[in-house]
């Protein structure tokens, strides 16, 4: 089982390598360098250059190395991130990237593990009764209400439970959190007040979702439910509801539980467009305004993330299935 | 080997009348189990041979009530008489049972047991053999899991499963195939069952594990006193294994009645043919039923008269293709449905 961990996890550094040359690609992408541009912005806004500003930009041409060959330029980008967490200089906002990178990346990964959280939490039992009860009326409810998620828009849902909330509580509910709550640290009444906010968000990116994830669960259980071995444990005389939990359900849960890596990228895609209706501070709506505004450390730091993440969701969606499934432990 | 004698005075364990087992499918309903009827006494093995799909493991399910989706029993009787501690006798009809009701699941830990044609697909992967085993022991009686657990190792022992403190926490796939069918023998007799179902036990094991198998049940019947059905292909081990002999096609026994008689003086066609084959390759091998002239017609097909006319050697034209024979009595013991005897009565 350890060498198994060590083996998928220096696998996933090799990946994390690969993504971030991709990432670094991204921010130089554009042509012309990002620190030309902006000086000329500055010119053309105050006509001069100060020398505490010819200062900073001689540090950052230092520091980013514009002026060196590009695998320099990628070895420095890479050691800021590893050595200091510096991630680049966002030219749109005039901050380090890293400085407010951190807390979008976080309320981004609220948002989408609470989905997640909520697809799981309401797939598994659906899929189990549908799958035990098979045509029957809650089957077919839900496979029709779980095609209706995966058919209604995403903003228009996002924009019918806002107009929803709005016509039942009188509040706009916008946002992750109050706005006395926004940068307030983490308590119990920061988390109520997300819970508060979040539910929205969380219910257009599950129902999105949440088809997929019945319908494959469904189908597997019902593959399962005719093993053999289904059959033995009736023989055995186990009690219906224990053997159906401990067998069937617990076999067909396995493949799901490899789908958390891929399912990763695909809500974070959900998150932007619900995080731009609903003014989410997620990095969504950050990222398409970095690439409108080619401010490229930004946009390639957030790729850089996101990719990260995937792959760590997809290592731990790994070992949890070698801890479910010992054939594949072994191997 | 000689097969343990019977006593004369032995009860009857369970008795089947006229099951008929029907799947209702999409395209039109299988009938897999036609009017079957047996018995089983206590101690006795009685086995069951046919070719493929003539109804032989669906049989056993229905008797157990674990018939796969959409079967059920259609009509008939199952009968189980079950010993009491003050020795009276309780008859159950098991048809009336609810397939998931307690009464069946009372039957199914303490009185009868099944051992499955694949241990690799009858046993789950992702538990350890020894939580299989200790589940159903605990489901028997009232043991600790640490009881159950030492036990287990017991069983698996005594099923001649070398090193069993290692092999309790294996998981299937890491065992060979006879270890496989072994661990399921030792869960099946765990609970010392009054039955035990054991369907095609040799079929998925190599020749020399073959003979252990077989020698192991037999072991087994002696030491726990239990009774036997077995299922299989192979009349090389009814011969050595059963006192009784039922010969299923298309769904009914064509024949029944004890192993020797009918070895040596079989009476329906199909059994002769059957044994027939078997002489000719001069092995029991699992396929050589197969070398009756003919195949058997699909189950969807209703075939007038007897079902077995189309490839009967003694076919006589207007009676075989019209009328179902009847059920024959040639002797106490023994039974057999067929025209040629029919006419004769
Ligand atoms: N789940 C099912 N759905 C529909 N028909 C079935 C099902 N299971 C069994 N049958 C039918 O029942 C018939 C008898 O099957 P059964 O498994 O009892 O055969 P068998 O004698 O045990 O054969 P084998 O020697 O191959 O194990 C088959 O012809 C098959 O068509
Ligand atoms: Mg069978």
């Amino acid at each position: 089982m350890l060498g198994f961990i060590v083996r998928r996890s220096l696998s996933g550094l090799l990946t994390l390598a690969a993504v971030s040359v991709v990432s670094f690609a991204i921010i130089i992408l554009p042509p012309g360098d990002a620190l030309t541009t902006y000086i000329s912005q500055i010119m053309a806004a105050t006509g001069e250059m100060t020398p505490e500003m010819q200062r900073q930009i001689e540090h950052m041409q230092d520091q980013y190395g514009f002026n060196d060959p590009l695998y320099v330029q990628y070895f420095k980008w890479v050691r800021g991130i590893v050595v200091a967490g510096d991630f680049g200089w966002s030219f749109a906002t005039l901050r380090n990237v890293s400085d407010f990178i951190w807390g979008l990346m976080a309320n981004t990964l609220i948002l989408i593990f609470a989905s997640m959280a909520f697809i799981y939490l309401l797939a598994v039992p659906i899929a189990f009764y549908s799958a035990v009860r098979p045509y029957s009326l809650i089957d077919y409810m839900a496979t029709f209400l779980g095609f209706l998620g995966l058919a209604i828009p995403n903003f228009m849902l996002a924009l019918f439970l806002m107009f929803a909330a709005y016509s039942l509580t009188g509040q706009v509910s916008v946002g992750m959190f109050s706005a006395q709550m926004e940068t307030a640290a983490w308590s119990v009444a920061r988390v109520l007040d997300l819970l508060r906010h979040i539910w929205i968000p969380v219910l257009v990116i599950g129902s999105a979702g949440m088809a997929s994830v019945i319908r494959i669960l469904r189908s597997n259980l019902l593959d399962e439910l005719n093993k053999p071995y289904v059959q033995m444990a009736r023989a055995k005389g186990v009690p219906e509801w224990r053997l159906l939990i401990k067998y069937p359900l617990r076999i067909a849960i396995n493949p799901l539980l490899s789908t958390i890596g891929f399912l990763l990228p695909d809500l974070f895609g959900a998150t932007i467009i619900v995080s731009i209706v609903l003014g989410l501070p997620t990095v969504g709506p950050v990222f398409l305004s970095a690439l409108l505004n080619q401010d490229m450390y930004l946009a390639g730091s957030i790729v850089l993330l996101i990719a990260a993440a995937t792959i760590i969701g997809t290592l731990v969606s790994d070992i949890l299935l070698a801890l479910a499934d010992p054939r594949i432990r072994y191997e | 080997m000689a097969t343990p004698s019977l006593r004369a005075d032995a009860s009857t364990l369970v008795e089947v009348t006229d099951l008929h087992v029907e799947f209702p499918t999409r395209e039109g309903v299988v009938h897999a189990v036609r009017g079957v009827s047996f018995a089983i006494r206590e101690g006795e093995t009685l086995g069951i041979v046919g070719e493929s799909g003539s109804g032989k493991s669906v049989s056993s399910q229905a008797m157990l009530r674990i018939l796969p989706r959409p079967g059920r029993i259609s009509r008939g009787s199952i009968r189980w008489h079950q010993r009491l501690p003050d020795g009276a006798v309780r008859a159950t009809e098991i048809t009336e049972l609810g397939d998931r009701s307690s009464q069946m699941n009372a039957l199914r830990r303490r009185e009868m047991s099944l051992i499955m044609q694949e241990p690799m697909s009858a046993l789950s992967p992702v538990h350890t053999i020894g939580n299989q085993i200790v589940e159903r022991l605990r489901l028997g009686g009232s043991m600790t899991r640490a009881e159950a657990r030492l036990k287990a190792i017991d069983l698996m022992r005594s099923v001649g499963i070398p090193n069993p403190e290692k092999r309790i926490d294996a998981y299937t796939f890491e065992l060979s195939g006879g270890m496989r069918q072994r661990a399921m023998i030792a869960m099946a007799i765990g609970n010392a069952p009054r039955l035990l179902i054991a369907d095609e036990p040799t079929t998925a094991v190599d020749v020399t594990i073959q003979a252990q198998v077989i020698r192991l049940l037999q072991s087994l019947q002696d030491s726990l006193r239990m009774s036997i059905l077995i299922i299989t292909h192979d009349l090389g081990v009814v011969a050595t294994l059963a006192h009784r002999i039922a010969v299923m096609y298309r769904g009914e026994i064509v024949e029944l009645g004890p192993v020797r008689d009918i070895l040596k003086d079989p009476r329906h066609p199909y059994t002769q043919g059957l044994l027939r084959s078997v002489a000719s390759l001069e092995t029991s091998d699992e396929d050589s039923v197969a070398t009756i002239p003919g195949v058997v017609p699909h189950p969807f097909e209703v075939v007038p008269g007897c079902p077995f006319h189309p490839r009967c050697s003694a076919f006589m034209p207007g009676v075989c293709d019209r009328v179902a024979p009847e059920r024959t009595r040639l002797a106490p013991d023994r039974e057999v449905r067929c025209h040629i005897y029919q006419s004769r009565a």
